[in-house]
């Protein structure tokens, strides 16, 4: 039994078996935890909107805001909330990326009557009051753990998400090299045919997305570069701290910036540096206020562009000294072409300038890599068991183990995302852990998914699991309507669009759950009724879950 | 009989281990090879870094002669820091 | 918002009837058509999914930019076609008419967007 457990034989044969061998264990051994990266990911997408449904108190976001105004509203805020801070940072309400006014303040003078250290608010702009909702993660944390994962520390996480992102470039360019007919079998799809179906699947939603996936994958890795080889830095400037902060100083920190001199000045009115910048940027883009020692005479004022008009991740600054209000730099984010480059890698996969169709096609895009993680993870272990039954007529450990791992993961984690808002509606608003507790609740049904996969036949843990998905996304409107005034029927008759687009969007994921489930259901109950009648038969049926 | 066992494992610790050093060594020379400023050059390395990676591990499993892919890579990667090392001075 | 939405709806329409058309002219759905010698329409069929294509890139860079105008072009590339196999899996005689119809829309939507 050992030895049908352990790896494959790196083969003798030609170039092309030898990457057929690379891609097939670069992509199981990190599969799981790549399919789990691709749904948090693609979730990602949405973050904000998820956001939103998750604190379903706060009132509509106010984007496109007047300027002035909330700019004002913001900075009396932090006058009252924190005095004698470093820094203010203010975040207007300009598109889906910030829907709410945000304060966000460090270094605050807790004697002067600041009522924290740091800290940050959802400030009302009608009021000037803080926006009170329930605590949650939101769609933040779970958009986090698509690069940090959970449970984890910083320490190693970077390294295991890079080294899974890494084996998915390798998978990726294996994969393009061992697929022999890219152009000729496009448009190929034989469903019904066990293993066969499930490489069409496979090499379809790979081949038709692999812009997408090499774009995501190298500029995930490049995300990850300063952590996974540091020594280039090091080479460079030095490999004590000290030459780490030289270098992230040269390239990423905005010009301008001082010391505070320690002698009070008064702040410049927002109002002129707003109608300057807006003068060169066109109305209502700005994204950022960011205030630096305020009150003192070195104080600085960072405003910001929005990304609106760019696919990279960041846009223009403009630095203004904060008493004189005089212009110091006018600073691009792209400081130079590699600044530039990199700026435009990571702005393509965050896609935080994606308007509402384009990221509609980014989350597509994520849902088809995910497919494709999914029917890579199945191909596998189709394949091996088809051999082995073909041989000795059982399917040996290490294809059982894979089975189960599949169908706990590749079903099961989606269970547990919609656990993670389930939890959201239904722990007690007054928790005091509520947020861990929301993802708590996702790991814990993942879990249970995984042990209910182990202990289930094969087939019926893929139906079952199948069910719980179906119901535990289909239901999620109901559950929204029964906890909170913002149903379906609410949120489609006044447009509220955020809350619409969730409740549709997890029935548009549950219902076809829920036909898979029913189908799968049909086809084994219609193989059972062979199998009394004809035993030998339905031994090779059974060879593979692509016929369901 | 393919390749399994012991040499399997030291292949794949070649392409991890060798690949990554050579790939950090390339990087760090080509920053240095190029008229650019020491920021830029680490960038670019940075950018690029990846690819060597990518490559390096695709030229391994291609070669499939552990001993030779060690050999190879730690060769190429000391005469690529080192001259990479010379240039900066 | 409405500025992308309307050349991004043309360049998926466009793609959609590129992608119909491409697949067509495989060796497995060339006989879908009705005529005589559905062989001899293979190389126009190439032909107007490549030109397709390429149309539909220029005028995604044309309205959109570079940027964000080959992002458009390679999100309605993967969505054209995942939608044409689905269709040449399960309703392979709707190839032509998605042609005729993508290409159809595709044209009156870039004609709309110079007038709006």
């Amino acid at each position: 039994m050992a030895q049908h457990t352990t790896v494959d034989d790196l083969p003798k044969g030609g170039f092309r078996q030898c990457m057929a061998w690379v891609h097939t264990w670069a992509g199981l051994s990190f599969g799981w935890l790549l399919f789990f990266m691709f749904v948090t990911g693609t979730a990602g997408y949405f973050d904000t909107e998820i956001d939103r449904w998750m604190q379903p108190e706060l009132p509509p976001a106010p984007i496109g805001h007047n300027v002035h105004e909330s700019a004002s509203v913001l900075l009396n805020k932090a006058r009252e909330e924190a005095p004698g801070a470093e820094q203010w940072l203010f975040t207007l309400p300009v598109d889906r990326n910030e829907p709410y006014a945000q304060l966000f303040w460090r270094g605050a003078n807790t004697e002067a009557g600041a009522s924290a250290e740091r800290g940050e608010r959802l400030v009302d702009l009608n009021t000037g009051e803080t926006l009170q909702a329930r605590e949650t993660g939101g769609g933040q944390k779970l958009y986090q753990m698509h690069w940090l994962l959970h449970y984890t520390s910083r320490a190693y996480t970077d390294w295991i998400v890079a080294t899974a992102t890494l084996f998915m470039f390798v998978a990726l360019i294996t994969g393009v090299i061992i697929h022999r007919k890219i152009f000729k079998d496009f448009f190929t799809f034989r469903p019904r045919k066990g293993q066969r179906s499930w490489l069409d699947a496979h090499n379809v939603l790979s081949v038709t997305t692999l812009p997408f996936q090499l774009m995501i994958t190298y500029s995930g890795l490049i995300f990850l570069g300063f952590s996974y080889m540091p020594l280039i830095v090091a080479a460079n400037y030095g490999a004590d701290g000290a030459g780490r902060t030289e270098f992230y100083g040269e390239v990423f920190s905005t010009p301008g910036l001082t010391e505070p001199a320690e002698k009070s000045a008064s702040l410049i009115p927002l109002t002129t540096l707003i109608d300057q910048a807006e003068s060169r940027w066109g109305e209502g883009r700005i994204r950022r206020i960011d205030v630096r020692h305020p009150g003192d005479a070195n104080a600085r004022i960072v405003v910001s562009e929005n990304i609106d008009q760019t696919i990279a991740s960041g846009a223009g600054r403009l630095v203004f000294d904060g008493v004189s209000g005089e212009l110091l730099h006018n600073a691009p984010s792209a400081s130079s072409p590699a600044k530039g480059v990199r700026d435009a890698f990571l702005g393509l996969h965050e896609g935080l300038f994606a308007p509402p169709v384009v990221r509609w096609l980014y989350f597509i895009s994520g849902l088809l890599g995910t497919g494709m993680v999914g029917t890579g993870l199945i191909l596998w272990a189709v394949k091996r068991r088809q051999n082995a039954e073909r041989k000795r007529g059982s399917a040996p450990l290490g294809v059982v183990l894979v089975e189960k791992l599949n169908v706990g993961t590749v079903v099961g984690l989606p269970v547990g995302v919609a656990a993670y808002f389930w939890a959201n509606r239904l722990l007690p608003v007054d928790l005091a852990t509520r947020a861990s507790w929301e993802a708590h609740a996702m790991f814990l049904t993942w879990l249970v998914m995984l042990v209910h996969a182990a202990i289930r036949p094969r087939q019926r843990a893929w139906t079952e699991q199948l069910v719980v998905a179906a119901l535990a996304f289909s239901a999620l409107p109901i559950l929204n309507a029964l906890t909170t005034d913002r149903h379906l029927v609410q949120s489609l008759t006044t447009g509220d669009w955020v809350f619409a687009g969730f409740d549709l969007t997890v029935l548009a994921i549950g219902v076809p759950l829920g036909a898979t489930a029913w189908r799968m259901h049909r086809a084994q109950r219609k193989r059972r009724i062979a199998e009394e009648s004809q035993p030998s038969q339905t031994q090779r049926a059974n060879l593979s879950l692509g016929e369901t | 009989m393919g390749l399994h066992g012991w040499r399997l494992a030291s292949l794949i610790g070649a392409a991890l281990v060798g690949g990554y050093a050579l790939a950090t060594a390339v990087s760090f020379f080509l920053g240095q090879l190029l008229p650019v400023g020491r920021s830029e050059a680490t960038l670019i390395g940075h950018l690029l870094g990846f690819t060597f990676y990518a490559v390096a591990i695709l030229w391994v499993f291609a070669v499939r002669r552990p001993g030779k892919a060690w050999l190879y890579l730690s060769v190429a990667s000391i005469v690529f820091s080192v001259a990479g090392m010379g240039l900066r001075g | 918002m409405t500025q992308t939405a309307l050349p991004l709806l043309a360049q998926c329409l466009l793609t959609l009837a590129a992608f119909a058309s491409l697949c067509l002219a495989t060796p497995r759905h060339i006989q879908r058509l009705k005529t005589s010698r559905p062989q001899q329409w293979r190389t126009p069929l190439r032909w107007v999914g490549w030109s397709v294509l390429t149309a539909a890139l220029t005028t995604a860079v044309i309205s959109s930019g570079w940027g964000l105008g080959l992002v458009e072009w390679f999100g309605a590339l993967t969505l054209a076609a995942v939608t044409v196999v689905l269709i040449a899996t399960y309703r392979p005689t709707w190839l032509k008419a998605v042609t005729w119809a993508g290409l159809l829309l595709g044209l009156g939507t870039l004609s709309a967007m110079l007038y709006v």
